[in-house]
């Protein structure tokens, strides 16, 4: 938890955009991921951006590159270092570290070779001020490019994280980019705004998780691209392909800090009401469901006598789980199930 | 001492708009180190007048002649331009967009080396999915919307198709200049911040492009292609059949200049295929 977190007014509309950067080499991709916030039509604009091991030298070249973006007036930004032991990822430190000096009612978080579409952060921010939910996620595209005669040479796009479409499958994976969201500070209690610094990776979707199942989330914009994750060489994690074999011990320790986190994680009541636990479920769903041959006869009913879409035939096996048990982790083993028996059946 | 000389024709543009274009446009004139390059800027409006609140690199304005389309918007821009013997390359250069610091210095660079090419700057953050030569940075067709015009390509193929109003114009100069045996070409490394996504859709556009693409298909010699074009202004709702839709005009272009080869009609408005749809 972060202390000295203070709520920002609702007159505040400042967007803050918290960009970490670990790497004096990347300062190329980094002023294309600045140029991308130049240009968006969301102009109240605060940049915190957030060196891992910075130099004065280095923090004097990133204020450079601001300074020298074609922003409407003047930019309003802090570049700030943080020192770690050699060899020590700092990534959920640095989002720490952004999140204690970012001044905006609104929060947004770019990593340093990504980039946001123009009119991305006001689409969002428009969203928030139509509803009173504290996240709006849009959609984000992956390009795929690789270094070529002196430029970044793009491939391929496309949008492999299409298949999330609402809570429940948040609750299953991961399908909201760290870039492709913002946060309204004034819904959210100070004391749940922070990354785990024990994660090295995955430390987004373990911030996602946690919020998610305390408080709503917008995700009525998922159709429409805000940004895009930018997918080369230097990466660490592929999107939709896997991982960086050099990724691997990592990611999978990862992983398992993710089940223990789904195992313990409490859903709200808010949350619980969402998912509609007291209604239509009691009747469409028959108990028990847990026992996977129980399950594909529940699905094979489902999807052929009622011709449920997939993501209505999740949306229930999750309710009924959490009506039973109020823990992740089941719906995790029942998604798992129910994806694992549509493969099958198509 | 050689000039750039940069077009740009508004339509209503915000001041807003215009304020952050022509910030760039400081910043990129500031970051060229070629040697002896001047760089002018060239504006007619065909909407309202425009106001620009910071003073350009040796702005001049050209009297309106109301709307008149882009095509013969940017002709008079480039008559006036290429009216000075210094001036060996013009800019058309879209009001909406905003010039990354570096991009005319990657412009006027590759131009001085590829001074028989189009050149078009890449628009960021989405780039146009049209393919281009990872080594020579060749490509089928440049848009017009921060596009490189030689002077010696204006001089032989005499500026855009005054029978576009709109839309096109660029994919049709770029075939034209190919088939006069110049070539295309992207700079990668010069970008043009454009925004392209999450617009609303408008049914004048479409229509516009429709027309366009009709227009493009007889000069060019694809039937199938117009056929297409009639078929979508009707099915739309622009016509109620295609009998109401105007009869298509004559290019002026002698057809033996055209090289019906270089144009591609098989990926629809893509016109090549694309890297990603």
């Amino acid at each position: 938890m972060l202390t000295g977190l203070a709520v920002p007014s609702t007159d505040n509309h400042t967007l803050s955009v918290i960009i970490r950067f670990h790497d004096p080499n990347r300062l190329a991709l980094l002023e294309e991921a600045i140029f991308s916030l130049a240009l968006q039509f969301w102009r109240d604009i605060e940049l915190v951006v957030v060196i891992q091991n910075g130099t004065a030298a280095i923090e004097a070249q990133i204020a450079e590159l601001i300074e020298k973006q074609p922003w409407l007036g003047q930019p309003l930004y802090k570049v700030l270092s943080l020192q770690f032991s050699p060899g020590f990822d700092g990534r959920s430190k640095l989002l720490n570290y952004g999140v204690q000096h970012a001044k905006g009612r609104y929060l947004a978080f770019l990593d340093d070779d990504d980039y946001v579409y123009q009119h991305g952060y006001r689409v969002l921010i428009e969203s928030l001020n139509g509803n009173q939910q504290v996240l709006a996620a849009g959609k984000c595209r992956v390009s795929r490019s690789r270094k070529s005669n002196g430029h970044w040479h793009i491939y391929q796009k496309n949008s492999p994280f299409e298949w999330g479409r609402n809570l429940a499958d948040l609750l299953f994976d991961n399908f909201i980019p760290i870039h492709s969201y913002v946060i309204d500070r004034t819904r959210i209690a100070p004391e749940d705004l922070w990354f785990d610094e024990q994660l090295n990776l995955l430390e987004d979707y373990d911030f996602l998780l946690r919020l998610v199942a305390k408080y709503r989330f917008d995700f009525s914009n998922l159709d429409n691209p805000v940004c895009e994750y930018r997918y080369h060489e230097t990466n660490s994690l592929q999107p939709d392909l896997g991982l960086n074999p050099a990724s691997t011990p990592k990611i999978l320790q990862a992983r398992e800090l993710i089940d223990a986190r789904k195992n313990s994680l409490i859903i709200s009541l808010t949350v619980l009401d969402l998912l509609q636990l007291r209604t239509e479920l009691q009747v469409v769903v028959p108990t028990p469901i847990l026992e996977p041959s129980i399950d594909k006869k529940l699905l094979i009913d489902l999807l052929t006598k009622q011709n449920r879409s997939l993501n209505k035939v999740v949306d229930k096996i999750y309710d009924f789980a959490h009506q039973h048990t109020g823990l992740i982790s089941i719906l995790v083993f029942c998604t798992r199930s129910v994806r694992k028996f549509l493969a099958a059946f198509r | 001492m050689k000039k750039l000389t940069i077009g740009v024709i508004t339509y209503n543009n915000s001041e807003e708009q215009l304020a952050q274009l022509s910030k760039s446009l400081r910043l990129a004139v500031e970051h060229l180190t070629v040697p002896n390059r001047l760089v002018e800027l060239l504006v007619i409006d065909n909407g309202a007048e425009s106001h620009w609140p910071e003073p350009v690199c040796n702005m001049t304005k050209l009297p309106s002649q109301g709307n008149i389309g882009f095509s013969k918007g940017m002709n008079c821009l480039m008559d006036a331009a290429f009216r000075d013997a210094t001036c060996d390359a013009f800019l058309c250069l879209n009001p909406d967009g905003v010039l990354h610091r570096m991009a005319l210095q990657a412009m006027v660079e590759t131009f001085e080396r590829e001074p028989l090419s189009l050149l078009e700057a890449r628009q960021f953050p989405e780039e146009h999915p049209k393919p281009y030569d990872e080594t020579t940075f060749d490509t089928p067709w440049a848009s017009g919307a921060c596009l490189l015009i030689p002077r010696v390509i204006w001089q032989r193929l005499g500026g855009f198709d005054t029978n576009l109003f709109m839309y096109l114009e660029d994919v049709d100069l770029s075939w034209r200049a190919r088939s006069a045996g110049f070539s295309v070409k992207v700079v990668p490394n010069a970008l043009f911040g454009h925004a392209v996504l999450g617009r609303k859709p408008n049914r004048d556009i479409a229509k516009f492009l429709l027309l366009s693409g009709r227009y493009l298909a007889r000069k060019w010699g694809n039937e199938k292609f117009l056929n297409w074009a009639e078929g979508e202004l009707v099915s739309q709702g622009f016509f109620a059949s295609r009998k109401d839709i105007p009869a298509v005009v004559s290019s002026s272009d002698e057809p033996s200049a055209l090289d019906f080869g270089v144009a591609d009609f098989d990926n629809l408005f893509y016109f090549s295929i694309p890297r990603w749809t």
